[in-house]
């Protein structure tokens, strides 16, 4: 019973006790909550470094964790951990941290600032629960704490009704994908009469590919998909980016990232084995279809937009379309075993190294429209010109990632781009060229951003000055990681993504070795 | 070095990339650094020629008419494809629906 | 036939929470229709424990026969308690676009588009 032992259920109980503190803290002081909000996300940040330095050190097994007894038996819940759970929480992690600094000073003049920080470490508990355990209920209610504590945040501005709308259509999509989340799970335990990802896998395998195993994997893909917000389930994010207050779009793309986390668990861990002994190729496409879809109706519809947040939300499901595209071919190449050797592990590893990449470059972009929104009072691209002359951090960050999102080499998009084009032509060629023209509109669209926002004489009625210290520094470490990838991109190769694709090629095994 | 990446037909290496981008820029400096002292400090010196009168407001075209000419020839493409962005919550729902329809249909029948 | 009664009730259940959700524009009852089709993904996981001539599962009042399984009436109840937080939020956002745009049909609720 050593520290080390309790480490996963520490990850989660932290920010748990930090979201139950926080209100009681508010009432003491108004600017105290912001900081032991953040303090709480450090802890956590910490425990999830040391748990990967755990899970990646190991010889690929993962750690297994009972919750209530040290006895593993699989009908109690289990927390389950390898290497591609940890990749997503370090996201999470990292990406939490930036957002709780930034919102120091953003959420300066707004009242109920307690409640602002309870939600944000709602949501944090949501997305570790999630990528952390092992039981498929478990899932679902973590699912949904995630999706309540996020709608929450954005109807954060209840002066104006739009806040209302795009939050109460984010909430109703969300309960529905929740539904149909729960109706797969209990086809499920009628067919196997477990809840453990692990026994279904092997019971699944089993069993192959019967007609009601292929609706549980058609409704598991749909939600899946509905919550990541890939295309044509995308219709609220949009919306919902676009009015949530200042770095919270930055924590809702990390929060749906954790949405592809259960596509990918559900297609290689669950079904992994039907799909390969039967060679069936169907998933596979339907997966590629839907990011192909997604990048290019995202990219054209970012064209034009007059928002900057929105535009900057078309731009996300489209990064999420190169993800689904990766990640579909090395689905659909999954039973044929020389294939995989030659290009399927590199599309997989494209694929999650984008998600990371992206969960950087991304959340740096919002940051920045948070930041001239700030200076400006309005998110209307009309309305503003010539910000380059007094905010010349922000436009220098803002350079930065309009760089890294297209793709330009050195930097990190290019790695990972360069990872899926190269193994997607090898499967089909149209759709590699298909990628490269969205990448180049993903270009035409920060060009229009950075001349109309940034470039041009100064506005004449408004005093445009420097953000303050604290959203530089939250900018700042994003930077700082996007410049690491950039110049390293072998050494975030070897040590962080070759062990994830392994993990999830690999079956699990059984708590308690039934 | 460290930071190499091979795909399975390629390889990639970011630190190489740098360093030739440092060479060029010391060889762009070297050729500046021929021409006449003090160019960009005179009068009027890196500002746009308008004709030798005052830059006006509107100089600085906004960002809806940027990309007009792209716009307007793919207007047959566009019109259907805003025109489902409605923001009508039932919308929403019948796309959900259908989508999943055609998921399960895909999964049936391919 | 009478052991299908309660699947194809559900079947009917959902069907109709998703016309409501299609083809209705009052927003509130968009959020019954919604409720509806929780109710039904409710009755499935209750109707699948049934067994056969099997008694309710409280251990302490057990006197010999089989019961029916536990695991899906847990699961049901935290279901139905998500399900209540979850219409509360939706019932709180209708309330507040009621006060900001003055009407409550879905065709009106559309300041966003595009």
């Amino acid at each position: 019973m050593s520290f080390m032992d309790q480490l996963p259920i520490l990850i989660i109980a932290v920010p748990l006790l930090g979201a139950f503190l926080t209100p009681i803290l508010g009432m003491m002081s108004k600017k105290l909550p912001r900081y032991t909000s953040t303090l709480f996300l450090a802890v956590s940040a910490l425990l999830v470094a040391l748990m990967a330095f755990e899970v990646y050190g190991g010889d690929g097994t993962p750690i297994i964790y009972t919750l209530g007894s040290s006895d593993p038996t699989p009908f109690r819940i289990v927390l389950e951990i390898d290497a591609f759970s940890v990749f997503m929480a370090i996201i999470m992690a990292g990406v939490s941290l930036a957002v709780s600094i930034y919102s120091w000073s953003f959420t300066d003049k707004y009242t109920g600032q307690d409640k602002f920080y309870t939600l944000i470490l709602l949501v944090v508990v949501g997305s570790y629960g999630m990528t952390l355990t092992g039981d498929l209920f478990n899932l679902f209610v973590f699912f949904e704490i995630s999706s309540i504590a996020l709608s929450g945040l954005v109807a954060f501005r209840m002066n104006r009704g739009e806040s209302f709308e795009a939050a109460f259509k984010y909430m109703m999509y969300s309960t529905l994908s929740g539904l149909f989340l729960l109706f797969a799970i209990a086809l499920l335990y009628s067919q196997y009469g477990v809840l453990n990802i692990a026994l279904l896998a092997q019971g699944i395998t089993a069993d192959g590919f019967t007609p009601l195993n292929k609706v549980v994997l058609a409704l598991l893909i749909g939600d899946f998909a509905m919550k990541a917000g890939a295309v044509p389930l995308h219709m609220p994010s949009p919306y919902a980016y676009s009015e949530s207050p200042g770095g919270i779009s930055t924590l809702f793309m990390a929060a749906s990232q954790a949405g592809l986390y259960g596509l990918f668990r559900a297609s290689f861990t669950l079904f992994g084995g039907a799909i390969s002994s039967m060679g069936y190729a169907a998933v596979g496409w339907i997966v590629i279809i839907l990011g192909v879809l997604s990048m290019f109706i995202g990219v054209t519809m970012a064209l034009v937009q007059k928002d900057v947040k929105r535009l900057m939300a078309y731009h996300c499901i489209s990064q999420t379309g190169y993800i689904l595209l990766g990640v579909g071919v090395g689905i659909a190449v999954l039973g044929d075993a020389t294939a995989m050797d030659r290009y399927g592990k590199a599309a997989i590893e494209g694929g999650l190294f984008h998600t990371i990449n992206n969960a950087l470059y991304k959340g740096l972009l919002f940051l920045t429209a948070g930041a001239m929104f700030y200076a400006t009072g309005t998110r209307n691209l009309n309305e503003m010109r010539g910000l380059g002359h007094n905010m010349k951090i922000t436009t220098m960050f803002f350079l930065i990632g309009a760089i890294a999102i297209s793709g330009i080499p050195p930097s990190n998009g290019f790695s990972s781009k360069l990872l899926i084009y190269e193994s997607v032509f090898q499967f089909n060629p149209a759709l590699s060229a298909i990628a490269m023209f969205v990448s180049v509109l993903t270009l035409a669209s920060f060009v229009k951003v950075f001349y109309s926002a940034f470039l041009g004489p100064k506005m004449k009625d408004k005093e445009i000055k420097e953000v303050p210290s604290s959203m530089i520094f939250g900018m700042a470490i994003l930077v700082a990681a996007i410049l690491a990838f950039s110049l390293f991109p072998g050494l975030v190769l070897d040590t962080l993504i070759k062990p994830a694709v392994e993990a999830l090629l690999r079956a699990w095994p059984i708590p308690g070795g039934v | 070095m460290w930071g190499e990446i091979f795909t399975g037909t390629g390889m990639w290496n970011a630190v190489v990339f740098a360093i030739v981008l440092v060479v060029v820029a010391i060889i762009v400096r070297l050729i500046r650094s021929t021409g006449i002292e003090g160019a960009a400090k005179r009068e009027h010196g890196g500002e746009p020629y308008y004709f030798g009168n005052e830059v006006p407001e509107s100089a600085h075209i906004r960002a809806s008419n940027l990309y007009w000419g792209f716009l307007k020839t793919m207007e047959s493409y566009y019109k259907p494809l805003v025109g489902e962005h409605t923001g009508n919550v039932n919308d929403f729902m019948a796309w959900a629906v259908l989508t999943m329809a055609g998921i399960l249909l895909l999964m049936f029948f391919m | 036939m009478i052991d299908m009664a309660p699947y194809i009730t559900v079947a009917i259940i959902i069907g109709i929470g998703l016309y409501i959700c299609m083809f209705k524009s009052n927003l509130i009852k968009i959020v019954m229709g919604i409720s509806l089709i929780e109710s039904g993904v409710n009755l499935f996981l209750i109707t699948l424990g049934y067994r056969h001539g099997a008694y309710a599962p409280i251990f302490t009042m057990f006197n010999g026969g089989i019961m029916t399984l536990p695991t899906p009436q847990a699961l049901t109840l935290t279901s139905i308690v998500i399900g209540v937080a979850t219409t509360a939020l939706l019932l709180a956002f209708v309330i507040k676009i009621y006060r900001h745009y003055g009407s409550i049909d879905a065709k009106d609720a559309r300041r966003l588009k595009g």
